[in-house]
């Protein structure tokens, strides 16, 4: 898991110069860590995920939406999909390897913001123990 | 029908019971039909055709197709708008990113 994880953020920002650290409890905690822990609850938003396939969705900054999935092939090889989607001032930028770059409209727009706002709920609730609505913390 | 007698039966009427000689029978007979007569009369008066202008609705066809052709196939929003709505889902989004990373800074210098 932590393998596909590495190669995402290695392709957005471009080192491989990171050692992934296990998520434990006690264990001092980094933002790489709180980014996957969120990754895994964005990954499962989009409904079930087919089998053999690895999905995750997450907010990597204030500007930078990424999905990634990996599966495998019928003939046993590994292929994945990256999309970032970059928030700019006049809308979302859908950027895919090897695709034209355009701005998403329309239902696939409805579709990010319904994740974005669940990704957002859940995350604020279930990681950080804060309540989305008010932004204050949740009672212990 | 004879006041005293029942024709068919020859049952005998209750008789008179007091002087005027009026039969109670009979005289329930009598109302009866002049109800009777009185309903009907009203009936008539009530169902008599009477001609009024008749008010035909003014239905606009061509809004009315045109509402419908909106119910299920909705017009596409202007330039305008979908340039608004992007913009304003841009804005949604960094408000919320901003957001979780606000929380993130403060799960990390709370462990500090």
């Amino acid at each position: 898991m932590a393998g596909f994880f590495k190669k995402t953020l290695t392709l957005l920002m471009g080192t491989d110069d990171f050692r992934l650290p296990k998520i434990q409890f006690g264990n001092k905690l980094t933002r790489r860590d709180l980014i996957q822990r969120e990754s895994e609850i964005g990954g499962h938003l989009f409904g079930p995920i087919p089998d053999g396939h690895h999905r995750q969705f997450f907010n990597l900054d204030k500007t930078t939406w990424v999905w990634y999935e990996e599966w495998q092939t019928a003939d046993g090889t590994a292929e994945s999909l990256t999309t970032r989607y970059e928030v700019h001032p006049n809308g979302i930028l859908k950027v895919q390897e090897g695709a034209p770059y355009y701005y998403i409209e329309g239902q696939e727009l409805q579709n990010l913001l319904t994740a974005t706002r669940m990704y957002y709920e859940r995350v604020t609730r279930e990681i950080y123990r804060h309540d989305p609505a008010t932004g204050h913390p949740l009672p212990a | 029908m004879s006041p005293t007698t029942n024709s068919r039966y020859n049952i005998p009427y209750s008789q008179p019971d007091n002087q005027s000689g009026v039969d109670s029978i009979h005289l329930k007979e009598v109302i009866s039909a002049t109800e009777v007569a009185e309903y009907y009369a009203g009936l008539n008066q009530q169902t008599a055709y009477t001609p009024v202008a008749r008010v035909v609705p003014q239905v606009d066809i061509a809004k009315e197709v045109h509402d419908l052709r909106d119910l299920f196939h909705p017009p596409r929003p202007s330039a305008q708008e979908v340039a608004k709505m992007m913009e304003d889902i841009a804005q949604y989004l960094e408000l919320e990113a901003t957001w979780i990373e606000s929380f993130r800074e403060q799960a990390l210098r709370e462990q500090r």
